[in-house]
């Protein structure tokens, strides 16, 4: 190879070399680079507590520090301070400060929030103490399904953990102990020992408390599920959260403005119809604002104001569906919960009043069967088949619904209340009337049409065989 | 624009110290240098250009400049990468992070860095067979292969240092099973590893001594090696080889060729297409970063480099002791094979009887090597 | 001063075997007639780029100028063999080679300076500090009922700057410690109930405003932050320098 030619391919590669660079420019440039993030700002009175609880608690520090109040300089002294005179304070390294934090004193920055809060019917879901479900919980199940069950959702009784002479238990530093069958407690009524109800972190789970894991419907899902109240399995079967699950990299969950319709359009969680701002109307922490029925009790009613409540909700429905859909929407709602009144939960009651009324039921809840008849067919079955159709859950509406609520009514709930009432002329009067509008004639047997008709259809559908 | 040129300073011969006079430069300034830097161009020009023979303009002749090109490529990309480095296992990964992530350009310059050292073992090992099975090692070149030797043994802690610098798993349980290897070193193992690591075990100490081993220590290591292997090659020459086409050419053609700048050119298109395969190989592989060192947590498959591949496997095999002890050997037989090699011929002069061991010896670390990579554990 | 650029491309005879004359044929070679031989051999066949300088000077006799030095035209001609104007393809033939050598040289160098430059570019780019960046935020200060009225109060914020807080009864007041003079920390004297900088007796107002002293004469009051209630919180707005 002549020097000339070695020199051309100096000169040949060292062009393409500079090709090659100017690649690398090229991927440099279009690389996103970091953006400093702000470091966390470790308030004035904190810093000692975070030497020690990085060690002892490494995980409650680092989740501080991920959190939006690290960035804000809201660090632990700032939220576990308490006064001297508070009921749980106590002295911790020369700081007074309590272990719980309440609503009250998250309000003290966000004041409109906890307000909102306290109005909601979230704050007074430790109030269903005195209800059946409780004495379900507490008494026929026992205490510590009520502990470890019912309160954590609805939320405990805080109180101390008492000696044997009735002060106040306390650990070697003074610090007073808490009755371990209320604490620890994330339940949603929780009642402080401030007296301020609730607990902020039943939704925005401490200490990160980040806004994306109180948009996801999980954290709705931990107590609105199961087979009394499956809000949860109905929005996971309805399209809604079939959307939500395929598209939930869209959902901005994170973004600190969370508008529908502005800065997701994917799909809506739980939070985007009761509770997030839409272009017209804000962010509300009162849970119920915009239901207007309520589908808990054994018959369904109408909500104070719910022609309000029911506009916000029609809002919300509006920045995806056209006002006609949303209105037949409605409609046929509304209808079913009427349905459900009047075919099976009036006549329900009715026989049950009936039964009380005569003393042939005895004033203990839950001592009969027939009373786990009735409970089962509308604390469980009717508000199944209520609540899959007023979120669009097809099956929870009919299979796991009103077919349930059909089976329990007519061959559990009926035979059963007729053998309670030892042939009272007075009850059988109720049961027969209960039974007598057009909705259960067909008990009464089939018309001869109709069964000509089914016939029909059946020899169309699936053949001949399949008719007999 | 000069007028009547001015009688020149003054012509005066220059005498470096103990020389002989050089010849007067041509230019005012040539005389001017000449007086403060009095370097014989004649015999630099002598020394620097003696002809090479022409089996060098054979491609894989050229070997053993490319891990020399490869390291200036490697002092250069790492002064700047340490630049932003910081040695402290607190902060050694987030830094590197940094380098990649933030920095401009410093993914480019950490990956060329990267697959620089790869290519650089690469070639140190291509090297060393091309001159084991030339038989390039014979007297009087034996301190040459052994110094060789060291520069291969150097090469690899540079790589090994290297890589737990970056403090990502791989860092920190590779320096780990290297600790307790050497602890397995019969004797003096205990020492050694507490040398190595600063320490009982793995502490704050190890990655500091890595760095300073991997920024300091090895490098003025391999610069004195190199230096010591390119002036006994110089001294000696290139070993003359003859190619059967050179032989059928016939005599009357020239047997060698200038250094400069034939040579020099040859090795200028190997560098610029080095550097060119580098970048490409940086754009298309961009060093990543694995997940940061977890003292608590050994990953489920940890697997060293490749060029320690053989290494691992052989321990898998072997047992520690064995393994440390037949590794030591195997590196002290490979240190003194020139001697070995002559004592052979020495018995039996027609015998290629060190090609088939070469051979066996590549075979060996071969199959080592493919066996690890596809081995899932 | 003369620069000077060109290509010169006459073409040759695809076969000269053929009896064809493809060739370009330069009539006349050359403007003056009977120059010798170079007279019938014009340009054909060659391909030429050529570029150079040169640069006429006052010589040593006045009056008559006299190329002192043809710069590139050595490099056109690295042996350094001046041509006569009138170029024969004899002699172009040679010069040919050497232009070919001029050209593989010139094209090594332009290449591996470019890649130099380049990768020097880079190696600065690489070295040379991001801009920083700053980060304005709110961050918490205290309960507002820590700030008790008429007095004022240090707080130490993030950047290791001190913010003295003053509730004035009608506005609440975060001012910089920093004395705009010369940068000496003032102190907040109850009695008087202003700031004073110990340093060079310069006095502000609850408000920061300067009333005496050095600062006063030159008009500098107190860096002042912005300081929001929220609930039953303050928040102050402060301004970070971070270097990415
Ligand atoms: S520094 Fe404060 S008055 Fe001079």
């Amino acid at each position: 190879m002549t020097l000339d030619q070695k020199r051309m391919i100096v000169a040949s590669l060292s062009f393409l070399f500079l090709a090659a660079l100017l690649i690398v420019a090229w991927v440099e440039g279009g690389k996103q680079r970091l953006q400093p993030k702000p470091k966390p700002v470790v308030g004035a009175e904190s810093g000692k507590c975070l030497q020690c609880h990085e060690q002892k608690t490494p995980v409650i520090a680092e989740q501080w520090k991920d959190s939006r109040h690290a960035q804000l300089g809201v660090s632990c002294y700032e939220c576990h301070r308490a006064g001297e005179g508070d009921r749980d304070a106590f002295l911790h390294e020369g700081k007074t400060i309590a272990t719980v934090v309440s609503p009250a004193d998250c309000g003290s920055c966000h004041q409109d929030l906890a307000r909102e809060f306290e109005h909601s019917h979230h704050s007074k879901a430790a109030q269903f103490i005195g209800s059946l479900d409780n004495v379900l919980g507490e008494v026929v199940e026992g205490p510590l399904a009520a502990a470890n069950g019912c309160w954590q959702c609805h939320g405990s009784t805080l109180a101390f953990a008492k000696e044997a002479d009735g002060s106040i238990r306390r650990d070697k530093t003074g610090k007073p102990l808490l009755d371990p069958m209320t604490w620890p407690n994330t339940g949603i009524g929780r009642v402080n020992l401030d007296g301020s109800r609730g607990a902020c972190s039943a939704c925005h789970s401490r200490h990160a408390f980040k806004k994306s894991v109180a948009r996801q419907p999980e954290v709705c899902g931990k107590c609105h599920m199961g087979p009394d109240h499956p809000q949860i399995e109905i929005y996971e079967e309805s399209k809604h959260g079939i959307a939500f699950r395929t598209r939930i990299a869209e959902m901005n969950l994170d973004s600190p403005s969370w508008v529908l319709g502005e800065d997701y359009t994917a799909a809506p969680t739980c939070a985007s119809c009761h509770m997030s701002a839409t272009r017209n109307q804000p962010v509300t922490h009162d849970v119920g604002a915009r239901i207007s029925w309520t589908l808990r009790p054994v018959v369904s009613k109408r909500l104070e104001n719910w022609e309000k409540r029911r506009e916000s909700m029609k809002d919300v429905c509006h920045t995806c569906h056209a006002p006609d859909f949303v209105a037949a929407f409605y409609t046929t709602f509304d209808a079913t919960v009427d349905m459900w009144n009047r075919k099976f939960a009036l006549p329900a009651q009715k026989v049950m009043d009936a039964l009380r009324a005569r003393g042939r039921l005895t004033p203990t809840p839950f001592d009969e069967e027939l009373e786990w008849s009735f409970y089962r067919l509308w604390h469980h079955e009717g508000r199944r088949a209520r609540m899959g159709v007023s979120m669009q859950g097809p099956d929870y509406t009919q299979w796991h619904g009103f077919f349930e609520v059909a089976e329990r009514f007519y061959f559990d709930f009926i035979p059963k209340a007729r053998e309670a009432a030892h042939g009272d002329p007075e009850v059988a009067r109720v049961i027969k009337a209960s039974l007598d509008s057009p909705e259960h004639a067909w008990l009464k047997g089939m018309s001869p049409e109709e069964r000509a008709r089914i016939d029909a259809f059946y020899r169309e559908r699936y053949g001949a065989e399949a008719a007999r | 624009m000069t007028t009547a040129a001015p009688p020149p300073p003054d012509l005066e011969p220059v005498t470096p110290h103990g020389g002989r006079p050089l010849p007067p430069a041509r230019t005012r300034f040539g005389r001017w240098l000449q007086r403060r830097v009095p370097v014989d161009l004649e015999a630099l020009r002598y020394y620097s250009n003696e002809p090479v023979p022409n089996h060098l303009k054979h491609w894989w002749w050229c070997l053993g400049g490319t891990p020399a090109m490869l390291f200036t490529v490697q002092a250069a990309t790492g002064i700047l990468l340490s630049f932003y480095y910081v040695p402290d296992p607190s902060q050694a990964y987030e830094s590197v992070r940094r380098v990649s992530e933030v920095v401009p350009f410093g993914w480019f310059l950490r990956s060329i860095h990267r697959w620089s050292s790869n290519l650089m073992i690469a070639a140190v090992i291509l090297h060393m067979m091309r001159v084991f099975f030339t038989g390039a090692y014979r007297k009087p070149r034996e301190l040459n292969w052994m110094i060789g030797i060291g520069l291969l043994g150097t090469t690899f802690f540079f790589g090994f240092t290297g890589y737990s610098l970056v403090y990502e798993q791989l860092s920190y349980w590779g320096a780990t099973v290297a600790g307790n290897l050497t602890e397995a070193v019969p004797l003096i193992g205990t020492y050694l590893a507490r040398l190595l690591r600063g320490g009982e075990m793995i502490g704050d100490n190890t990655l500091t001594r890595f760095f300073i081993l991997h920024i300091g220590i090895l490098p003025a290591l391999i610069t004195a090696l190199l230096a010591g292997h390119i002036l006994l090659f110089r001294l000696h020459g290139v070993t003359e080889f003859e190619f059967e086409s050179a032989r059928l050419r016939g005599p009357e053609e020239k047997k060698t060729f200038p250094f400069f700048p034939d040579h020099v050119m040859t090795e200028l298109i190997i560098g610029i297409g080095l550097a060119f395969l580098l970048t490409c190989l940086a754009v298309i592989f961009p060093a990543g970063l694995a997940e940061k060192a977890n003292p608590l947590l050994t990953p489920a498959h940890i697997k060293p480099e490749w060029y320690f591949f053989w290494t691992f496997r052989w321990l898998k095999l072997t047992g520690l002791t064995l393994a440390v002890l037949s590794i030591g050997f195997f590196g002290f037989l490979a240190l003194v094979w020139p001697f070995i090699d002559q004592a052979i011929r020495r018995r039996r002069p027609a015998s290629e009887i060190s090609v088939k061991i070469g051979l066996a010896a590549v075979c060996a670390l071969l199959v080592l090597t493919v066996w690890e990579a596809v081995a899932t554990h | 001063m003369r620069a000077f650029a060109g290509y010169d491309f006459a073409t040759g005879d695809k076969n000269p075997a053929d009896g064809k004359r493809q060739e370009f044929f330069n009539f006349l070679p050359t403007n003056h007639p009977h120059y010798g031989y170079m007279d019938y051999e014009g340009w054909r066949n060659i391909r030429s780029p050529y570029s150079g300088a040169s640069l006429y000077g006052q010589g040593g006799r006045r009056g008559r100028p006299e190329p002192v030095r043809a710069g590139p035209v050595r490099a056109a001609d690295p042996r350094r063999r001046r041509f006569p104007p009138g170029l024969s393809d004899v002699n172009l033939r040679v010069l040919m080679e050497n232009r070919r050598g001029f050209l593989s040289r010139l094209l090594m160098m332009a290449g591996l300076g470019s890649v130099a430059a380049g990768v020097s570019a880079m190696a600065t780019r690489y070295l040379y500090p991001l801009k920083a960046v700053r980060l304005k935020r709110r961050i918490f200060l205290a309960p507002a009922a820590d700030v008790p009225a008429g007095k004022g109060r240090p707080y130490r914020l993030p950047d290791g700057s001190t913010a003295l807080v003053t509730d004035t009864g009608a506005d609440l007041v975060a001012l910089s410690d920093v004395c705009p003079h010369l940068g000496c920390k003032v102190r907040y004297e109850g009695a008087q109930g202003n700031f004073v900088c110990p340093c060079h007796g310069g006095l502000f107002e609850k408000d920061g405003t300067a009333i005496a002293g050095p600062p006063a004469d030159e008009g500098k009051n107190l860096k002042r932050y912005a300081v929001t209630r929220v609930g039953e919180n303050l928040f102050i707005d402060i301004e970070e320098t971070v270097q990415p």
